[in-house]
């Protein structure tokens, strides 16, 4: 039956890209012809590169703290260009200083869709809130917040699969986008909140998210996302079948931006708030909710200057509803738009009542065509 | 009751009737308020003309805010300044608008500096180290007047494309605007020799002003900026005031969307006038055309000159 779902999803999203094909095939100009000297590098796609150095002292109160006081984090490579005239793709592959390489991200975007929808599929940062989609090194922080740690690992929860989206009409003339994706459910390892079992118990995820101009300096973003995928299975003892746990996880997040337009280099605040709740079957018959939250706030005080705060709280999902609080504070310096210099100190208390104060530099940089300033 | 019904069915004829006659307008999306102005002048009443940025705006810096989707997911035609100005903003935009027809390289899409004689393409090797430097030259170009009569142009082909049977139309709203700037750009020119334009050294905030000055013969000696986009430094603001002190350099430009405290100080140290110079449609409630934007920014040199001279 699950089988049949999915064949019926397949079926469904190949037949709008064929049709994308035909439809707009009449519509878009030829693509370039392949010869002249410099067509191998005019083809090339765009190449960027993310370095990441961090600097980390301060207590932890494990007996050895094994992190490191300096390291490369990591150098994300970018490779991005379009594909076609129908379709682009994105790949970003993460070296560490001991050379582990990852593909964070890497998918093929559809985009002369007709009636208005997009598709992409790959490896990709579902949109489960809005923070997940974007990768560590673009974020403000040394870290990520608590809470999406602990649901959903250090790293952006990241999955194989597919999706599409379309803007919603309104009568408000709003955007109102949505988001519809089935992917792959992570390892436990990389998601504490989800385990992969079976190959047919799949993550979906679903979000919509509105955005709304209050005035022309002020705007506000709010989505509202759900997730759903395989939390392990349970064993029955006595007839020897097995049967998925599943986890839904529903998050809401809110952002509030403000940024005077004739003065847009120098002024700016943005405030960001996400809340996660995730009820995990434990077993047949029972289950466990644990949420987790943060917010952070951030202000631009001079052009190449910014000061941060951020408070986390987040329950623990393996033990009972006690929780975890924190924050961190920071202040970043911007040489150019291409790096920054960063500061950040932390203090987290953990569920038994232990205390970790750390500090820390994060320096980043990026080289390559000018890429996109994140919204 | 059938009366009431007939009415409230005529009502609602009339206005998908006149939603009908209204969508049949080109929806032209532009980028900057500049190319919106001429592309009303070409487009007349058959064309809907969108900005998404404020005259008043850093085009170099705008947020690709998700409402400006919505126009262009129905734009026909999508219209940008090119040469890297936009590129901040502009290909997220574009790749999450889900509009193909406006993509890069489709029909609905005009980078408007194609057909105009782009300034400083860099010909060595292009690096961060020059700041935010633009590798396919300056992107300014619409601060030269003479530039208005290619990218008008331009959008004529493209507009002609699109409504095939709006190409006389549009040829003809073309050959007026052409007429009616080059009129003006001759009172232009004379208005700046009066003004004894032609060689006078001057110092701009960002590198956005050499077509302006090509055209009416500034020469631009240096920049606020170190380099494009980089913050002064407290050494390179001293040997910028050593500079203008010898070289005797009484005019300074800054563009609006830049904070004046510093230029201002500067100016005061080495007695010159500040002139804050819109640099596009919109960045003052009465520049509502191309043209009142070349009025308005030699009025106000004009008026830095006079106090200059007191």
């Amino acid at each position: 039956m699950r089988f049949k779902h999915h064949l019926k999803y397949f079926i469904f999203t190949f037949a709008f890209w064929a049709g994308s094909g035909f439809i707009h095939a009449q519509s878009i100009q030829e693509p370039a012809g392949s010869g002249g000297p410099q067509a191998s590098s005019v083809f090339n796609p765009n190449i960027s590169v993310i370095g990441w150095f961090q600097g980390l002292a301060g207590h932890t109160p494990t007996a050895l703290d094994e992190n490191p006081a300096f390291k490369l984090h990591e150098a994300e490579i970018g490779l991005q260009s379009v594909v076609d005239p129908y379709s682009r793709a994105d790949v970003f592959i993460s070296v560490n200083d001991e050379g582990k390489v990852d593909l964070e991200e890497g998918y093929f975007t559809a985009l002369a869709l007709p009636y208005g929808f997009g598709a992409k599929l790959g490896k990709f940062q579902p949109d489960l809130g809005k923070f997940n989609r974007t990768h560590t090194p673009e974020t403000d922080f040394a870290d990520r917040p608590l809470a999406a740690q602990r649901f959903f690992g250090d790293e952006p929860l990241k999955a194989v699969g597919g999706g599409i989206s379309r803007l919603i009409p309104n009568p408000w003339d709003l955007y109102i986008n949505a988001d519809v994706q089935v992917a792959n459910t992570p390892s436990n390892a990389d998601a504490p909140v989800f385990a992969q079992a079976n190959r047919g118990d799949l993550l979906y995820v679903a979000r919509v998210s509105g955005f709304s101009d209050l005035t022309e300096s002020a705007n506000l973003t709010l989505g509202i996302s759900y997730a759903n995928g395989a939390n392990g299975f349970n064993v029955n003892a006595v007839d020897g079948s097995s049967s998925t746990r599943r986890s839904q996880v529903g998050a809401l997040d809110l952002t509030f931006r403000w940024k005077n337009p004739r003065r847009s280099i120098y002024r700016s605040f943005f405030w960001q708030t996400e809340y996660y709740a995730a009820r995990r079957d434990l077993s047949p018959a029972s289950n466990a909710t644990r949420s987790g939250a943060f917010t952070h706030a951030r202000w631009q005080f001079a052009r190449r200057w910014f000061a941060g705060v951020r408070a986390d709280w987040t329950q623990l999902l393996a033990q009972d509803d006690s929780a975890e609080t924190g924050g961190l504070a920071y202040l970043t310096f911007y040489p150019s738009e291409f790096s920054l210099v960063s500061i950040q100190a932390k203090h987290l208390r953990f569920a038994d009542g232990s205390v970790e104060d750390l500090g820390f530099l994060k320096v980043t940089f990026n080289f390559g065509p000018h890429g996109a300033h994140p919204f | 009751m059938k009366t009431i019904l007939s009415k409230l069915f005529l009502s609602i004829g009339l206005i998908f009737a006149i939603a009908s006659v209204s969508s049949a307008k080109i929806q032209v999306v532009t980028t900057t308020e500049d190319l919106a102005a001429i592309a009303r002048e070409v487009g007349g009443d058959k064309a809907e003309v969108t900005a998404l940025v404020k005259g008043y705006q850093d085009p170099h810096f705008v947020d690709a805010k998700p409402s400006y989707l919505i126009k262009l997911q129905r734009a026909d035609l999508f219209i940008e300044v090119g040469r890297d100005l936009e590129v901040g903003w502009v290909p997220s935009l574009l790749n999450s608008a889900r509009n193909p027809d406006i993509l890069t390289g489709a029909p609905g899409f005009l980078d408007a500096s194609l057909r105009v004689p782009i300034l400083e393409i860099p010909t060595g090797q292009v690096s961060r180290a020059q700041g935010d430097a633009h590798p396919f030259g300056n992107p300014h170009y619409w601060m030269d007047p003479k530039n208005g009569e290619f990218i008008a142009d331009a959008i004529n082909e493209k507009l002609s494309a699109l409504s095939p049977a709006d190409a006389d139309y549009f040829h003809s709203r073309l050959e007026d605007f052409t007429k009616r700037l080059r009129t003006a750009l001759s009172g232009w020119e004379k208005k700046a020799k009066e003004l004894g334009l032609t060689g006078t050294q001057v110092v701009t905030y960002h590198k956005s002003w050499s077509y302006f000055a090509k055209r009416f013969g500034l020469e631009v000696v240096d920049f606020v900026e170190p380099r494009p986009g980089i913050p002064p430094s407290p050494q390179h603001i001293q040997s910028l005031i050593v500079k203008m002190k010898t070289g005797n350099i009484k005019l300074m430009i800054i563009d609006p969307y830049f904070d004046s405290k510093l230029p201002q100080k500067i100016a005061q140290d080495v007695d010159a006038k500040l002139a804050v110079l819109p640099t596009s449609v919109g960045a003052e409630k009465d520049i509502r055309s191309y043209f009142d934007l070349f009025d308005r920014q030699l009025e106000i040199i004009e008026q830095a000159l006079k106090e200059g001279r007191k």
